[in-house]
């Protein structure tokens, strides 16, 4: 179980990354920025149901 | 050891399996963590918690150990209401975020006074639905449900999150907004809904008036479970039995405020206590005379709690004054995260000497709900004749039981001295004449501080 949580923070990581990615790239392009903006609040959830117990465990 | 997935009877009960069966020392770890952290972010970005902090000569280094969490000061609506009358409008300074952040407003519903302005970001108002999956998902709604939210979708966040929860979890949400009760029950049927929330108040009524529409809802409709929230009733056995027997179903009770989110909920397994999100929200029980913190079962306190991720208008150890005690249950449904006796017993400045006596309102609506010949409407109203308290209990009984009135009261005093240990001026109205609610019943009147 100690394996699954880290390789989904690990992938929740990229996610993050990726969204930060796009958002240098969307400028100023309100639609994709603020769909971003969504994606990110859910990949903050994402943490708070699996990064925030990856060193407890 | 209990927890963390290894005693789960099925995988398929948790909403987050990884969270729901932490066990409770990684819980305590969990929340620590979490604690330090809005803490941190409630003193770097709000205005209100840093000023907060700063009069008290409290920093956030200063928390160390868990022990250390009883020394962050509290905050209670008092100052939220306060706060709000500065600029910047209409916040005051206790956004912790630019104000353009803000996408959602509510308020309070008023009820305790001046209503509480609430403004929540994106991604708060995703946190509201995620813990309303909780929620749900513990009291067996699926995707396979069709869920109706008899619901005014006002400016109170009432049940506005239950319906985001709702579309999150995959239930088929049906807004029953602006439509009368008459509407709402006709609409319920015709569409085979399988699951409801409501005020118990709100759920007493419309079975009330789907009788009197030659509708019974234990038979004549599909629903398969309720929840019911806003109100003390869906702890209070005799008002719970009452509102299953009426519908046929099982009713589960849920806590949640405008300003701390949802944070408590009650599982299948209907143990007599309401689960607490333990991995979203801190609750310490706190004595209401010495102030000490209290941990062990059986011994009530007014409720600290704070939101530990809720970042556009933090709630950090809010003075709730909701009376709480600790369950010494464990529930079978395998849940790690501790449990509330009985729910939210009362509130602190409701619970009130009346007669010299300890009165919690609640046991008056478990007295008079348990007398099935009564109507589900009640008043008290308690008064000052010179140096005595006086209790006026305003009751209805149901049509065609008027007969039996005598024994009916003879009852319902006996199970008020027995619940309560007082006595009682008690009033007979016809049937139908005491105030209605949609939202939160106002039922107890102590008009003695007026």
């Amino acid at each position: 179980m100690k394996n699954k949580i880290q390789d989904m923070d690990k992938l929740i990581s990229e996610m993050n990354n990726a969204v930060e990615g796009l958002r240098e790239k969307a400028v100023d392009n309100q639609s994709i920025i603020r769909n971003l903006d969504r994606i990110s609040a859910n990949i903050n959830l994402l943490k708070i149901g699996v990064s925030d117990v990856t060193d407890l465990i | 050891m209990k927890g963390f997935m290894t005693m789960t009877k099925n995988n398929n009960i948790y909403w987050n399996p990884i969270l729901e069966t932490l066990p409770q020392e990684k819980i305590k770890e969990l929340q620590l963590k979490k604690f330090k952290r809005i803490v941190e972010w409630g003193y770097n970005n709000s205005p209100f918690y840093k000023r907060h902090y700063k009069a008290a000569g409290f920093e956030p280094g200063d928390i160390k150990t868990f022990d250390d969490i009883k020394k962050v000061p509290k905050i209670e609506k008092g100052m939220l209401r306060d706060v709000q009358q500065n600029d910047p409008f209409p916040y005051g300074d206790m956004l912790a975020v630019p104000r353009e952040k803000i996408s959602v407003f509510r308020q309070t519903s008023g009820t305790t006074g001046t209503p509480v302005y609430q403004g929540d970001t994106w991604q708060d108002w995703e946190w509201w639905a995620e813990s309303w999956c909780y929620i749900m998902y513990a009291q067996g709604y699926r995707d396979t449900d069709r869920v109706f939210i008899p619901f005014g979708y006002n400016i109170f966040v009432a049940f506005w999150a239950m319906h985001y929860g709702s579309e999150k979890l995959g239930c088929e949400t049906i807004p029953g907004g602006v439509l009368d009760t008459d509407a709402r029950i006709l609409k319920l049927k015709e569409l085979k809904c399988t699951g409801m929330g409501a005020t118990p108040t709100y759920i007493l009524g419309m079975a009330d008036r789907a009788h009197k529409l030659g509708i019974d809802p234990a038979k004549d409709l599909n629903i398969q479970r309720i929840t019911v929230a806003g109100e003390p009733g869906g702890s209070v056995p005799n008002t719970k039995k009452r509102m299953q027997d009426l519908w046929g179903c099982k009713v589960y009770d849920h806590i949640g405020a405008t300003e701390i989110g949802a944070w408590s909920y009650e599982c299948t397994e209907q143990p007599g206590a309401l689960h607490i999100n333990e991995a979203l929200f801190l609750v310490e029980i706190e004595d209401i005379d010495t102030g000490e913190i209290i941990t062990e079962p059986g011994k009530r306190g007014k409720m600290i709690i704070t939101a530990l991720d809720r970042i556009g208008k933090p709630c950090i150890r809010f003075d709730s004054k909701d009376v709480i005690e600790w369950s010494a249950k464990d529930c079978d449904c395998g849940r790690t995260y501790r449990m509330i006796e009985g729910g939210v017993v009362g509130r602190s400045d409701d619970i009130t000497k009346v007669k010299g006596v300890l009165l919690a309102p609640t046991a008056i609506e478990e007295a008079v709900r348990s007398i099935p010949e009564l109507g589900y409407e009640y008043e008290v109203v308690v008064t000052k004749n010179g140096d005595l308290d006086d209790i006026a209990l305003k009751i209805e009984i149901k049509e065609g039981k008027e007969s039996q009135q005598e024994q009916i009261l003879a009852n319902l005093k006996d199970q008020l001295r027995v619940k309560t240990n007082l006595g009682y001026k008690i009033s007979v109205h016809p049937y139908g004449s005491l105030p209605r609610y949609d939202v939160k019943a106002k039922r107890f009147k102590d008009l003695r501080k007026h």
